[in-house]
Order: C-alpha cells, then structure tokens, then sequence
C-alpha cells in the first residue's frame, strides 16, 4: 500500500501505523497483530514490540526497529543490536526492520543476515519458525521518496516565495529566518539555496547566511521557470467603458487586491501607455461579477488572477493610488508576460537598480 | 496624449472662440443648443481616450421657432469677429493668435433638418436669411434632450461664463450617428474620430438613461423619425466588433487601447442599450 506522501522524512507514529497495515493485509486470516511499546527496562530498546497471535492460540513476539533508511553497510549492526535486545527481552523474540523504503542491496543483505524486514511500498520478508511463518512481498524498487538533494529549478509556489524573500529586502538571511519569512521548511529553503549558490545568484558565507544577492539576475532566473500567464489562474475581461475611472472601483470590489504589469509600474517605467489592467484577486469571478466585466476572448482590457501563492499579497505598496504588488513580482510578472512587457520589465529593472534603496528594505 | 491637469491651449482658444459665438448671440439664447465635439466634451470630460477630442470647432445648433428678430443673426456674429468661411453655409470662422501665429477657429451654426425649411443646405430662417446656418439631419433629438449648463472659460485672465442649453448625450449619440451615416453615403470623408465620439458617449453614460431618454425621443413628433432610424443606424455600425463603426472607433483610439478592445467595447456598450431599450 502506498500512500502519497510528500517528501519529508515520516514521522514515527505515521511509520507504525503503515507498516502495522502493512502486516495486517500480508498475514494469513485468522492471525491477529497487536503492537505494545518495549519494556522500560529492556536495552537496548526497539521501537515497538508486536504479538502476532495464531489461530490456534500460537504467538511469535517482534521486535520492530524502525529506520528512516537503511544503507546497506550499516545492516551488520543493526542485526546485532537487534540481536543483543532479543536476548535481553528473555522471550523469544524476531527482529524485523521497517523503513519507508528499502533498496534491493540493503533487503538482499537483511536476507543474509536473517533479519526479516518490511516497507512502507510493499517489500515485506517476515520469516519465523515457531509457529512456522513465511510471507515474503514485493514492492517497489526505485525508492518513491527519495529526496533531491538539490533543487534542479526554481518552479512552483515555495521557491517563488524564497525569491521573493531574498529579493525584497537587504542581506544578510540566515537559512532559519529565511525559512521563518517565506513560511517554509528549512530543508527545502536550504536545497534552494544550494541550487542559486551553483547557480552564482547568490553568496554565502560556508554553511552560513546568505551575503549577497544578484536579485535582478535571480528575478530574471525565476523568469525561466515562472510564467504569469500559466502559474496564476488568469482570466481575462473586457471593461467596455474603459480603464479610465477602473482602478479605484477596482480596488473597492475586492477583499483582497494587488494590481501587477504595466499598471503597477507605469509610474516608474513608463514605457507606453498602459492598456491592459492586471490584478491578483481572490476571486476572479467574483470580482468581475461586482464590477460588470464581460468574459472576453479577444479584446480584454482586465486580467484577473487567482495567484500561484499568496505572497504576492505582502510588502504591496500603493503606487499611483493602487494597491501594487511588490516591484520584484511585477518585474517577473512583466518578464513573463507578452506583448510588450518583458520590454517594460528591463525598464523597471534598470530602475529598481538604480533605486534600490528605494524599494529594497 | 496631455498631462494630467494641463488643458491643451488650443483647447483653452477654442473655448473662447465659442464664448465669442454665445455672447455675440446671446439675444437669442433661447434660441441655442450647443452641439458637436465640445457639447460632448462637457459630457464625458477630457479623461479616458483623450486622443482627438479637441477639434477646435465649436457647433451652435438653432431652433428657429425660438430666435427673435433682433438682432440679425448675420450682423451680431460679424460685430464679434466672424466671417463666413468660403462658400460653406453657416460656417463662421475667426482668427485668433496661439503660440506666436494665427489659427482659424470655426464655428458653426446648425438648424435639424426637420425644421430647416425647404432648400437644399441653407436653412430658411425668416429675416434671418437662408445663408446663415446649414441643415443638418440628425440634431432633430437635441431640441428635446437638452439641459442648461453653465459654459466657462478656461483660462484664468478670460472672467466670463454663459448659461446656455447643452446637447444631452443621447441628442449627441443620434446626430453622431446620422453624420458616420451620411459620411459613409460620400465617400472619403469618413472620419474615424466620428466614431471613437460615439464610444466615448457609450462609455460615459448611464445605459438605461440613454435607453430611457432615446425611447421618449422615437416618440416625439420632430425627432422620432432620426431617432427611430438612428437605432438602425447604432446597430449596423456597432452591434459586432467587426462592424463598420466598432472598427473606425478601433482606428481612432490607436494606440492609446488595442484594437480589439475598442472594437469589443464598441459591440458591448452597443448590445447593452439595444437590449435595454427593447425590454
């Protein structure tokens, strides 16, 4: 059985729940499982003791040890120290180690060491004696959780968060505040910042804080994995009566808004004027609802997006009387988006370089 | 385009020249409708697509029932400046300095067609004469939706202001109408700028008074024939993005708005009214 699960380690509880699961569909009818923590005294300790008990009243005792993985050299010593733990419980007792997920090598050498073993995908080989009992399964063979190490690109809704935490305001960012900022764990924030740190985006100090930030080439790295058009939900809409008196109803129809593109930086980098409006909402339809805008296809002067994440709500600012999003996710937006925007993006990015304390706090 | 809050000094002229025109006529003040292009600047201000707006000509429309005797007309505006302008009737033209040189600005004294008299351009006004205004089809509707507005002038130095009636813009969408239309019958004077003045009526007015004001206008004895037929107009010119009158508004309002998004507005704002005035 396997779950979908997201990449982080499982936490104990959740772990003795799978593989007690696990069990109970792989013994024969009949067989009942029962799990109770080690004895207090017992050392060294296991992580759960089982009592499977037979139909005829036979039991087997299992000592559980759990790993959250399991290299293949280090399977020697764990018999070991399941086998000491056995002797010191004084019953008869099989050893068996779980973990999310075994490799072919370290189930082959458990096999060896007469360890039965089980893991969250299925691959179980649990082996008794007394009452004679013998179940082996098979799962699958490439580990579905393994983690990246590094990330391989700054796609999705946590690593535009982290861009924009290190873009907005000034170094230095210790890993743990970083992760504090952008509401991330710091696992992830550090695979992150190992991927711009390969990729010269940033400095940082070995195993420290983050020192430096090329933010006008990291904006412009998100913009390769980024798109307005595609990560936001985008709906557009025509305005018939233009956008003339549109920005201050706008900003009264919805709870929540934060205008983007041309509209939010035209009054730092005019390039031309402004004809189409882009704003973050919480509710597209909503919002076009209360303001009369007609679903468009050709024609569209009102673009409405639910955002990929809702950092795109923090440190606005009020630019030409709107509520803006910040400068660095109007430059993404704008980089990413078509026409002539990329165009209006270099013109605001050449500002925002020239300003920067201006913006950056 | 202008900035913001700065009044293009040709449009500062032009508001002059038209209060020249009101004074000089003033004795028969109740006998004017103010028309045209700054009739519709009155309306829908100088925001949105402020792209040709300030044609500088200023349209005096007359109700003949409504003029008196004295004094003639041909006289007062000659004593304020006028002269007429070629061989166009009812076209007054005076020359005022701007910027160094001397700029003509036009004025131009309309009668609706309905109650112009016999003849072919000239209105027939009495004592007045026949060469004073030009008849126009389609400000038939501005005899009857009209408001008195107070007309001031733009510029500081210049203290005067007039009450004057001011075409409504339902009379200002039906004679804009009827002059695309007649435009279109003589080739090659068809002016884009005509139709972005019906968007920007569109877009600045309240539909369903629009649809209110121009239903009581098919009903009324003078105006129902131009107004009635100006919904057939509305609807050929502007009913789809792809009509005749949505895509000169499209050409006209380049690049201030993308093409599309004129032309769409054009087929929404038309459909709305169409729709409202049927229920």
């Amino acid at each position: 059985m396997l779950h979908i699960m997201d990449n982080r380690s499982f936490s104990r509880n959740r772990l003795e729940q799978e593989v007690l699961n696990l069990l109970r569909q792989r013994f024969p009818s009949g067989w009942k499982l029962a799990a109770k923590p080690p004895p207090p005294k017992l050392r060294p300790a296991p992580d759960f003791i089982l009592t499977l008990t037979g139909p005829n009243g036979e039991r087997i005792k299992i000592m559980v040890e759990i790993k959250n993985q399991l290299e293949p050299k280090n399977a020697a010593a764990l018999a070991e120290q399941l086998r000491r733990c056995a002797r010191n419980f004084g019953e008869e007792a099989m050893p068996l180690v779980a973990a999310p997920f075994l490799s072919v090598s370290a189930r082959e050498r458990l096999k060896e060491l007469g360890i039965s073993y089980a893991d969250t995908t299925g691959n179980v080989r649990v082996i008794a004696s007394r009452p004679a009992l013998f179940i082996e399964t098979c799962g699958v063979e490439r580990n579905p959780y393994r983690e990246q190490r590094q990330a391989q690109s700054l796609k999705g809704a946590k690593a535009g968060r982290i861009v924009r935490a290190l873009c907005d305001a000034k170094p230095p960012f210790a890993v743990r505040k970083l992760a504090q900022a952008a509401g991330i764990d710091p696992g992830y924030v550090s695979r992150i910042l190992a991927f711009l740190d390969d990729e010269e985006l940033i400095r940082r100090e070995r195993r420290g804080p983050v020192i430096e930030v090329r933010w006008r080439k990291l904006i412009e790295r998100w913009a390769r994995d980024y798109s307005f058009m595609e990560f936001n939900r985008v709906v557009s809409y025509l305005e018939p009566r233009g956008l003339s008196d549109f920005p201050p109803r706008l900003a009264a129809a919805a709870r929540r808004i934060a205008v983007t593109g041309s509209y939010a930086v035209s009054a730092i980098a005019p390039v031309a004027p402004a004809r189409l409006l882009a704003a973050y909402v919480e509710s597209p339809e909503d919002t076009a609802r209360r303001l009369g805008l007609i679903p468009a296809e050709s024609g569209a002067n009102v673009l409405l997006a639910e955002p990929y994440d809702a950092v795109v709500f923090e440190r606005m600012e009020e630019r030409g009387g709107m509520p803006c999003v910040a400068l660095s996710q109007a430059a993404v937006d704008l980089l990413t988006s078509p026409g002539r925007a990329p165009a209006e993006a270099q013109a605001l990015l050449g500002w925002m370089e020239a300003n920067e304390p201006a913006w950056r706090r | 385009m202008n900035q913001p809050g700065v009044v293009d000094p040709l449009y500062v002229l032009a508001r002059r020249v038209l209060l020249d025109a009101l004074g000089a006529l003033r004795p028969h003040k109740d006998a004017l409708i103010l028309v045209g292009a700054q009739a519709i600047y009155l309306h829908t201000g100088p925001a949105g697509l402020a792209v040709a707006e300030h044609t500088t000509d200023a349209d005096i429309a007359l109700a003949p029932h409504l003029l008196s005797n004295d004094p003639k007309l041909a006289e007062a505006i000659q004593a304020a400046g006028f002269r007429a302008a070629g061989t166009n009737v009812g076209s007054w033209v005076t020359r005022k300095p701007l910027g160094g040189k001397d700029v003509e600005v036009l004025v131009d004294l309309l009668v609706p067609e309905a109650v112009g008299g016999s003849g072919r351009r000239g209105a027939r006004l009495g004592v007045h004469g026949n060469k004073i205004a030009r008849k126009v089809k389609g400000l038939e509707a501005a005899l009857v939706d009209k408001s008195e507005k107070l007309i001031a002038s733009l510029d500081p130095a210049d203290s005067r202001n007039f009450r004057v009636a001011v075409a409504g813009p339902t009379a200002l969408l039906i004679s804009k109408l009827h002059k695309i239309a007649d435009r279109r019958e003589d080739q090659g004077r068809l002016s884009d700028k005509d139709a972005l003045d019906v968007l920007r009526l569109l877009r600045t007015t309240e539909t369903a008074a629009v649809a209110e004001t121009w239903s009581k206008l098919i009903s009324d004895k003078i105006a129902g024939a131009v107004s009635l037929e100006a919904v057939g107009l509305l609807e050929r010119l502007f009913a789809t993005p792809g009509s005749e009158g949505s895509q000169m508004a499209a050409r006209a309002a380049t690049p201030l708005e993308a093409a599309a998004t004129t032309a769409a507005s054009c087929a929404a704002l038309t459909t709305e009214i169409l729709s409202a005035m049927k229920t």
